[in-house]
């Protein structure tokens, strides 16, 4: 070869010179409003800036943010808001998740079917999941569940003392399938063969899940778990609803607030923009580990098969 | 043949998930009176008046429409949204699908560095960008335009696409592209004639999956624009402003939200078997079924 191609009709290039120009669309689209975004982000959460009044100058206060949002004490509670949220969803949609995964792992009549309409809530806008369970669903008046939890005499309150449990329930009604899809589509290497001689050697149910199913689910289960903690931090709509009741009605804002809507308000309420860039700084490294660790392991689950 | 264990967690679970979107279903077709019961009511005289887009609503308190101004506007959010989830999603396929193919074929400097910055993209919540594209589309004159928020969605779109396509580059054989080299094809040949006639199902899957960015997104929406380029989603703010004056309208929050969950529910049937690709971001590919 000659290391030069035709690009087309009469015009020629290096090959060498050819893979970067591949590169030059998609590398504006991220320069523009990827890179330049998260540099002005990193650089103004050195000064003291607000984009109230647009066109005011930055003044630099060098690292007082950061000192300001490390003692602030309303921010820890975020981080375990944060927290308390990923652990409990993440829970609840993996054990859902891993049960659903299982009971489907054998193929019956309409399983596609069943697998498609299982997935539908993930689909949706997550604003309009939000909202229509904000509206239709808990609403104290004339909400479904409100209803229905009072017909067998539970006092269910998902507006204000139950907001924590409304606001999971609606992330594991959304992305229960999610932890599903991933571990069904681990469960998609298990051999055949496999699995047909440990119904011949007549291993129990128990025996059969932990011994032959659950060493080609496991990799899929912590990728799936990674990918749902990276996940909550980002969930921020149907927090935004909840916190938008109207009072009397609506939570302790204490008890649901999590760190993509403090990040919301902060810049978009409180218009705290510089303090807002050094949260989302912390917050983007907390992501990049997560993603860090969740390709790590899915190179090492490639390598190994 | 299913067991009983197994076929009552899946019924259970497909109740949870239809019973909700039913009960949506139920809820556009009441009318103001019927859809505010204090018990829920089945049966009833269907209306289709919440589908009547842009006629306000009544504030039951006075008998006065409220917020007039911004009901009609929705026929049009409901345009913006088609015209800017396509616009994104076309730029997002062009863009991502030279970039994969280089990523894939090539060895590029830098090229792993960039797939994981891209997923660390996809992965963080895009509030943390709103005020630096706030400022930018301020001095640009991008602010509340449609060109705008598309380059904005197909940014953020990118790096699934990228994913997607990669992966689907990366199974399709060299050895078909270096025949036709030798015949003396162009490189453009080679991508457009040999290889993405066969990686078809990839592109759709990219291209649905960069659609939906644009289409589910909120937080651009309400930050970015005003009133002119303002998408479908909008809606949820509108009815949040109703709750703030006490107006509850279950029955037009219903029909309206259907309609914006109607084009992703026919794509979950269309790409049924390579959903699992789209959700993982491009990162697991299996088909499942």
């Amino acid at each position: 070869m000659s290391g030069e191609v035709f690009l087309a009709g009469p015009f020629r290039i290096k090959e060498k010179h050819l893979k970067y120009l591949l590169l030059i669309p998609g590398s504006i689209l991220l320069f523009l409003f990827a890179i330049i975004p998260y540099v002005w982000t990193f650089g103004i959460s050195f000064y003291d800036y607000s984009i109230e009044v647009f066109g005011r100058a930055p003044v630099f206060v060098g690292l007082q943010n950061y000192a300001t949002m490390a003692s602030h004490p309303d921010i820890w509670l975020r981080y375990q808001n944060t927290a308390k949220f990923a652990v409990t969803a993440v829970g609840i949609e993996l054990l859902l998740g891993l049960g659903l995964a299982l009971a489907l792992s054998e193929h019956f009549r309409g399983h596609r079917l069943v697998l498609t309409l299982s997935i539908l809530p993930m689909m949706i806008a997550p604003e309009i999941t939000a909202m229509v369970f904000k509206v239709i669903m808990f609403q104290p008046e004339f909400g479904f569940l409100n209803w229905a939890t009072s017909i067998v005499g539970l006092q269910f309150d998902g507006y204000g003392r139950d907001a924590f449990f409304a606001v999971v329930s609606v992330d594991a009604w959304t992305w229960t399938p999610f932890v599903m899809l991933m571990i069904v589509g681990g469960l998609s290497s298990v051999p055949k063969s496999v699995l047909e001689a440990s119904h011949v050697d007549g291993a129990g149910w128990w025996a059969r899940f932990r011994y032959v199913i659950f060493p080609y689910a496991r990799p899929f289960i912590l990728l799936a778990v990674i990918f749902r903690f990276a996940d909550a931090l980002r969930t921020w709509e149907v927090i935004r609803e909840w916190l938008d009741v109207p009072p009397p009605l609506g939570p302790n804002p204490l008890s649901i607030d999590m760190l993509p809507s403090y990040l919301y308000t902060l810049g978009f309420r409180a218009f705290e923009t510089s303090q807002m860039a050094t949260v989302g700084v912390i917050m983007v490294v907390m992501s990049l580990v997560l993603v860090y660790t969740y390709l790590r392991y899915l190179w090492r689950i490639e390598k190994v098969e | 043949m299913l067991s009983i264990p197994r076929f009552a967690l899946i019924g259970l679970w497909l109740f949870m998930v239809l019973f909700p979107l039913s009960w949506i279903v139920l809820t556009s077709l009441k009318s103001s009176e019927v859809a505010v019961s204090k018990i829920p009511i089945f049966i009833f005289t269907p209306t289709l008046q919440n589908y009547e887009f842009g006629s306000s609503i009544i504030d039951p308190h006075t008998g006065e429409p409220v917020f007039a101004g911004i009901a009609g506007q929705f026929p049009r959010f409901l345009g913006n949204s088609i015209v800017i989830a396509l616009a994104s999603a076309g730029i997002a396929i062009v863009a991502g699908m030279l970039l994969a193919y280089s990523l894939s074929r090539y060895k590029v400097v830098g090229g792993t560095a960039l797939l994981t910055y891209m997923l660390t993209l996809h992965a963080v919540t895009p509030i943390v960008f709103t005020p630096a594209l706030y400022e930018l589309f301020k001095r640009i004159g991008l602010q509340d335009t449609h060109i705008g928020l598309s380059l904005v969605y197909a940014t953020f779109a990118l790096p699934l696409t990228v994913w997607i396509l990669k992966n689907f580059f990366d199974g399709f054989p060299r050895s078909l592209e270096d025949a036709a080299k030798v015949d003396g094809a162009s490189t453009f040949d080679i991508l457009f004639r040999v290889v993405l006639p066969q990686i078809k199902i990839g592109l759709v899957v990219a291209a649905v999956f960069a659609f939906t960015v644009a289409w589910n997104d909120f937080i651009f929406t309400l930050t970015l624009t005003e009133t002119k380029a303002a998408t479908f989603v909008f809606l949820a703010d509108y009815f949040d402003d109703l709750l703030r004056i006490g107006v509850l309208a279950p029955g037009p929050l219903a029909s309206m939200s259907l309609v914006h969950m109607l084009p992703s529910f026919v794509f979950a049937f269309l790409i049924q078997r390579y959903l699992l690709i789209g959700f993982s971001a491009g990162t697991i590919r299996r088909e499942v079924d």
